[in-house]
């Protein structure tokens, strides 16, 4: 028993990162925004959670300060996508790429100042207590999340306007209120996993720190029909993965795995996942938003 | 029923307008759809809006519902000038729309729906919260509804019942439809109306949209009629007659709109096609066919009459080859012998010089963002592999004089032609691959009576000239009369009742569609 | 006060061109640039450094190579995108192009084999032999199998077929199953990577000393490299394939109705389907072209720079270099148009090229917090974003309502 709450607690950290920020992509992207910018914005977090960990030296304040920054990406995805008739891919790309520059951008001179003034890195002690808090915290924004897309008149405007938005808008829905704040949220909870990445897991930077991981949790969450709850389960599997990878190597090496292939295959589960909901009838609950980066269009001709 | 949420204004006489459109002027690529347009809406009035497609009745509803916003022009409600730019600006004015298409979430529930709507409900209440009071509401109108139910579950009528419900919900003192009872059955329809007639007496406004003007004579207070964005008179529908209502709508043109018969026939012995027990599936894997026989001759129109969702779009599809035939054959004269084509790929068919006028035209008919040119090559029975420019080109001149489409030129894009000249090329494209058999499903739907006459006439020459046969079906049963030499009615996916057109009876024919 | 977006009811044309569709996506570079020069001038570099650096990026001889490989790939991607499908995977498939390629090369058109170390004089001397390690104790040569030509089509062959098979797999998801080519185009891409790592460093491990130590391939026969026009990195084979790209790719746009059908595919799906053709074969059919000519970059790339394959160790840095993303740049500021892709690859080219020299220039400067990555990104990020919001006025205008 113990044993278990043990491995439990390993993987918390990792775990907890992964499922807050998956949480986020799905809540972005339930409402109709197609998110391509997660890993720039999951990189950027990470090179700005060591920034102001560098500075301000506390890694709570770091955490904070991530998510609120994060959240205005977000922000800027919900306002152009929606007031400007504008793909979604390419402001998504641009965004990606504008954060992946603006990562390095922040985290050089940071870890410079780290070196040569021989700091300390203030990030969280990853002991059973802290663990514990960031696996009861990860799973009551989970509860959250779910509660709110589910139980609440925003939760059914965001899914309204992620279905469908020209009905939404019709039915009474401010649309662009509604993305943004569901934006704001989305992207606050990226940089809540981005910060948590780097303060549990890795506890420093170099260029290129997180990237990837935004599309781990972009397959997290896609691997879940973006539903807060069943992200709750990948997110499980994705760090078990994660965290044990040379381990489980050991009983699947003889099977012709290796840990490319175990890499390759965090990457095509998701799309494996796409193929289950589209063929089985999981699909009316886990197909994607049926307006999931469409561009939107007030005045669209709709005969 | 209870009254209490219709409006508590009684019925009064002041002259004040509850709303006033003031030159307004709106355009689009290409067209300018309305034009300096005036309108006053008064308490207590159905306000007929009449013209032919494209005339800019829908345009004019949504900018009042804040789904368009004008170019230029004053919007007053009660007097005051507002600027609506949202349709939560123009519920806050009581002012809501209906449209032929239902603007509902289908995966959400009819609560949640509703709930979007209330503006006075903040985001975090709960959904639960407001179930109860929705129910109740629901009852008070005599409306039963399940809240929790989905929105795609529901009947076409339903849907544009929770639509009435919202506007009643929402305080609404102006309900503007847009074609939204259209599309419903006769009795149904008729219900509707009762509630409308309701809550116009209690002080309610109802901006009416319809193409059908002895219903707009009927139902209406007071009739505009608009022509091409312009107001080209307002009248008291108790002063109005069908002939002046038309002369208005198409101005020289209303005298040709007739539903006479077209009594030209020319049906030949020979048989051309062949559907010998066709069953066909639906998308949900039921049987929307059931058995269907016929045999058609060259230069006949076969018109299939129907209410919608009865087969007929399945049996349709079934025969150009864009959906599977379970059971059945379909059989069609090539060189003398019968061909089966039962299955076969749409292409194939196609090539046999078969036509389809598909419904939606402007989904399944052309493509609007490239040219008429384009739209023309894009048929398999016109190019080959390497295409001839100049052949294409040659062949659209002669479609586009033939069929007088109005067009900048060959090489403009189809978005930019109006939605009758577009109805125009896609129907001057079908017939010009016709060789043996035009298959078309409601080829005339959302076209103006002139243009639906001038399509009618067109396929009715094709059949009489060139020995064409055609399966027409349609829901609308005017059409069916007025060009077929056979009537077959098609009720839950058989054909219940078959009539040679020239003694065909209507009454008949009704009551076997709804049987 | 409200931002109101409207269509604009007729465009705005000089003479016959419709300017803006000339004016956006020029003033987006320069603004995009603009942006940058502004982030660095903060980072402490001077913008007569930077401007001195994107002008000789635009004239550097270097910059020819990725002009070429970007017209290539910018063609590839308007194919999709023209159908409106979007191909987001390019790198996935350059990568199978190149492991395609590369088992041709290294496998099928080449042999190689341990010697012993005395017989090594033999085969210094022998045509068609080349001595790939020259380790004491395993030596390692390599044998020409057949005409060096033949054998640079075959690779150019074999990168066309992998690539345009890998594209395959979402395409056949989409038109089937209608699940989203963005995201699963985007995913494979990384399951690309991590299986390009499996290959290289398991199936295709070579024998050298080098290969077992580094998890790669041998290196590719000299013979069957591609061979650079003098002057320049630009290989002549790659000028081909352009060339050859550009003209099919043109002329069947111009005169098939395949051509036709790809364009009507991105504009009204339902009505190819209406009119009787399979609109899923043609989902099919634009994506297997996509990937097919990503896959003939990827060739290029294993014959003409890399002349191997290595394991990925820092996936900030694939062996495609990210030429994959940065053609979506090229395509989308060419307005998908064939005849404006060469131009904007020029000018990406150009951008790239001057990101890399900057790197260099303000390492030795001293500047490190600067690296190419944070230039080149920054640089494509900013002038995409730019152009995306600009390119919205060639179709709308903007009005403020109070
Ligand atoms: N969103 C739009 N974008 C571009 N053009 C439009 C748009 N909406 C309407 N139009 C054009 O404006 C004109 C008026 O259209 P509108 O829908 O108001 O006509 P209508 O009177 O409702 O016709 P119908 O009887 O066919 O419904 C038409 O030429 C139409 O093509
Ligand atoms: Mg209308």
């Amino acid at each position: 028993m113990n044993q278990v709450l043990s491995d439990v607690l390993e993987i918390a950290p990792i775990f907890a990162y992964l499922y807050i920020a998956g949480l986020g992509h799905g809540l972005v992207e339930k409402s109709g925004i197609l998110n391509l910018a997660v890993d720039g914005a999951f990189t950027l977090g990470v090179a700005l959670a060591f920034t102001y960990c560098t500075y301000v030296l506390e890694p709570t304040a770091a955490l904070a300060l991530t998510t609120v920054t994060i959240g205005v990406i977000g922000l800027v995805i919900a306002f152009l996508t929606t007031k400007l008739p504008i793909s979604h891919g390419a402001v998504g790309l641009s965004l990606m790429f504008i954060s992946y520059g603006l990562a390095s951008y922040f985290g050089y001179p940071a870890a410079l100042r780290i070196k040569k003034e021989g700091l300390e890195l203030h990030t969280y002690v990853t002991n059973e207590v802290t663990s514990s808090i960031a696996l009861m915290v990860s799973l009551l924004l989970g509860f959250l999340i779910y509660y709110i897309l589910y139980k609440t008149k925003l939760g059914a405007s965001i899914r309204a306007v992620g279905e469908n938005p020209h009905a939404a808008a019709t039915l009474g829905a401010d649309v662009l209120l509604i993305r943004l704040i569901t934006s704001y949220l989305g992207y606050a909870l990226i940089g809540v996993g981005s910060a948590l990445y780097l303060l549990m897991d890795v506890k420093g930077w170099q260029e290129g720190s997180g990237m990837g991981l935004g599309w781990i949790a972009f397959a997290v969450s896609l691997a879940a029909g973006r539903h807060p709850l069943v992200t709750m389960f990948t997110s499980g599997v994705f760090s078990i993965i994660l965290k044990y990878r040379y381990t489980l190597l050991n009983f699947l090496g003889p099977l012709g795995m290796s840990v490319f292939t175990l890499n390759a295959f965090q990457y095509a589960t998701a799309v494996l996942a796409m193929i289950i909901f589209a063929v089985t009838p999981l699909r009316r609950r886990f197909a994607p938003p049926k307006s999931l980066g469409k561009i939107y269009f007030k005045e669209e001709r709709t005969v | 029923m209870s009254v209490s949420l219709f409006p508590k204004e009684t019925l009064k006489s002041d002259q004040k307008p509850l709303i006033s459109v003031r030159g307004v002027w709106k355009s689009f690529p290409g067209v300018v759809a309305l034009k300096n347009v005036n309108l006053d809406i008064f308490r207590g009035e159905i306000h007929a809006i009449l013209g032919e497609n494209g005339a800019g009745k829908s345009t004019l509803v949504k900018i009042l519902y804040g789904v368009y916003v004008p170019d230029s022009g004053e919007i007053f409600i009660e007097g005051r000038k507002k600027i609506i730019t949202s349709p939560i600006d123009a519920m806050r004015e009581g002012i809501v729309l209906v449209s032929q298409v239902p603007q509902l979430i289908d995966s959400l529930t009819i609560s949640e729906n509703l709930l979007l709507s209330l503006t006075a409900c903040g985001l975090f209440n709960r959904i639960s919260s407001v179930e109860k009071m929705l129910l109740k509401k629901s009852e008070e109108y005599g409306i039963k509804i399940d809240p929790n139910i989905e929105v795609w579950k529901l009947s076409y009528t339903q849907k544009q019942l929770v639509e009435l419900l919202r506007a009643l919900l929402v305080g609404a003192k102006v309900i503007a439809l847009d074609e939204a009872l259209t599309l419903l059955p006769y009795a149904e329809k008729r219900r509707i109306y009762e509630f409308v007639k309701m809550f116009k007496e209690r002080g309610g406004s109802v901006i009416l949209i319809t193409h059908k003007i002895p219903e707009a004579l009927e139902m209406s207070d007071t009739i505009t009629v608009l022509r091409r964005g312009e107001v080209v008179g307002t009248v008291k529908a108790s002063e109005a007659t069908l002939d002046y209502v038309r002369s208005l709508m198409f101005g020289e043109k209303a005298t040709q709109i007739s539903y006479a018969r077209i009594a030209t026939s020319n049906v030949r012995e020979e048989v051309l096609l062949d559907v010998n027990d066709l069953w066909v599936l639906n998308d949900y894997g039921a049987y929307a066919v059931r058995g269907v026989s016929f045999k058609l001759r060259k230069g006949e129109v076969l018109g299939i009459a129907g209410v919608a969702g009865n087969g007929q779009l399945e049996l349709i599809q079934a025969l150009v080859g864009l959906r599977k035939v379970v059971r059945g054959r379909i059989l069609i004269k090539q060189n003398n012998t019968f061909k089966d084509i039962t299955n076969a790929s749409a292409i194939q068919i196609r090539r046999l010089g078969v036509g389809f006028i598909p419904d939606e035209p402007l989904k399944r008919g052309v493509t609007i963002e490239n040219t008429i040119v384009e739209n023309i090559a894009v048929h398999p029975a016109i190019v080959n592999t390497i295409i001839k420019w100049s052949k294409v080109k040659r062949i659209a001149r002669q479609l586009v004089e033939e069929f007088s489409i109005v067009t900048p030129s060959l090489n403009s894009k189809v978005k930019v032609l109006s939605g009758g000249n577009l109805m125009k090329v896609l129907v001057a494209r079908e017939l010009f691959v016709t060789r043996n058999l035009l298959v078309a499903y409601n080829p005339t739907r959302a076209l103006d009576e002139v243009s639906a006459l001038m399509v009618r006439k067109l396929i009715k020459r094709k059949a009489v000239e060139e020995g064409v046969a055609a399966v027409v079906a349609s829901e609308d049963l005017d059409e069916i009369l007025q060009i077929s030499d056979t009537v077959a009615v098609m009720n839950s996916g058989s054909f219940v009742g078959v009539f040679r057109g020239e003694d065909v009876n209507r009454t008949v024919v009704e009551g076997l569609m709804v049987r | 006060m409200r931002l109101i977006v409207t269509k604009r009811v007729k465009p705005v044309k000089v003479g016959r061109v419709d300017i803006l569709n000339v004016l956006i996506p020029m003033l987006s570079v320069l603004i995009g640039v603009l942006i940058t020069t502004l982030i660095f001038y903060i980072a402490g570099v001077s913008p007569d450094i930077i401007l001195k650096e994107l002008f000789l990026g635009f004239t550097s001889p270097q910059m020819v190579r990725y002009f070429v490989l970007l017209t290539v790939l910018g063609i590839a991607l308007a194919l999709a995108f023209n159908a409106s499908v979007w191909n987001i995977g390019a790198e996935g498939q350059m990568i199978w192009g190149m492991i395609a390629a590369g088992y041709i090369g290294l496998f099928i058109a080449s042999t190689y084999m341990y010697v012993s170390p005395s017989e090594l004089k033999l085969y210094e001397n022998m045509s068609g032999a080349v001595i790939i390690d020259r380790s004491p104790v395993k030596p390692v040569v390599s044998l020409l199998n057949m005409d060096p030509l033949l054998g640079q089509l075959l690779m150019v062959l074999a990168g066309v077929v992998a690539g345009g098979l890998w594209a395959l797999i979402p395409a056949v998801l989409k038109a089937y199953l209608d699940i989203d080519e963005v995201a699963s185009t985007l995913l494979l891409n990384y399951v690309a990577y991590y299986l390009y790592n499996q290959v290289v460093s398991v199936n295709l491990r070579g024998l050298s000393v080098q290969a077992r130590q580094f998890f790669r391939t041998d290196i590719l026969h000299d013979a069957l490299r591609f061979q650079s026009v003098p002057g320049f990195t630009v290989t002549y084979q790659e000028v081909l394939i352009a060339l050859i790209s550009f003209t099919a790719i043109f002329l069947m746009y111009k005169y098939t109705s395949i051509g036709l059908r790809l364009k009507v595919l991105g504009s009204n799906p339902h009505l190819l389907r209406a009119v009787g053709v399979d609109e899923r074969k043609y989902v099919l059919l634009a994506l297997f072209l996509s990937g097919a000519l990503a896959g003939a970059v990827g060739a290029s790339l294993f014959a003409g720079v890399t002349y191997k394959l290595e394991k990925i160790t820092n996936i900030v840095s694939p062996p495609t270099m990210g030429l994959g993303y940065t053609a979506i740049l090229v395509t989308w500021l060419s307005m998908l148009d064939l005849r404006i892709i060469p131009i904007f690859a020029w000018i990406v080219a150009s951008l790239f090229q001057s990101g890399m020299l900057l790197e260099s220039e303000v390492k030795s400067l001293g500047i490190t917090s600067l690296t190419g990555a944070t230039i080149s990104y920054t640089l494509i990020g900013s002038i995409l974003v730019t152009f995306t919001i600009f390119r919205i006025f060639s179709e709308y205008t903007i009005k403020v309502r109070r």
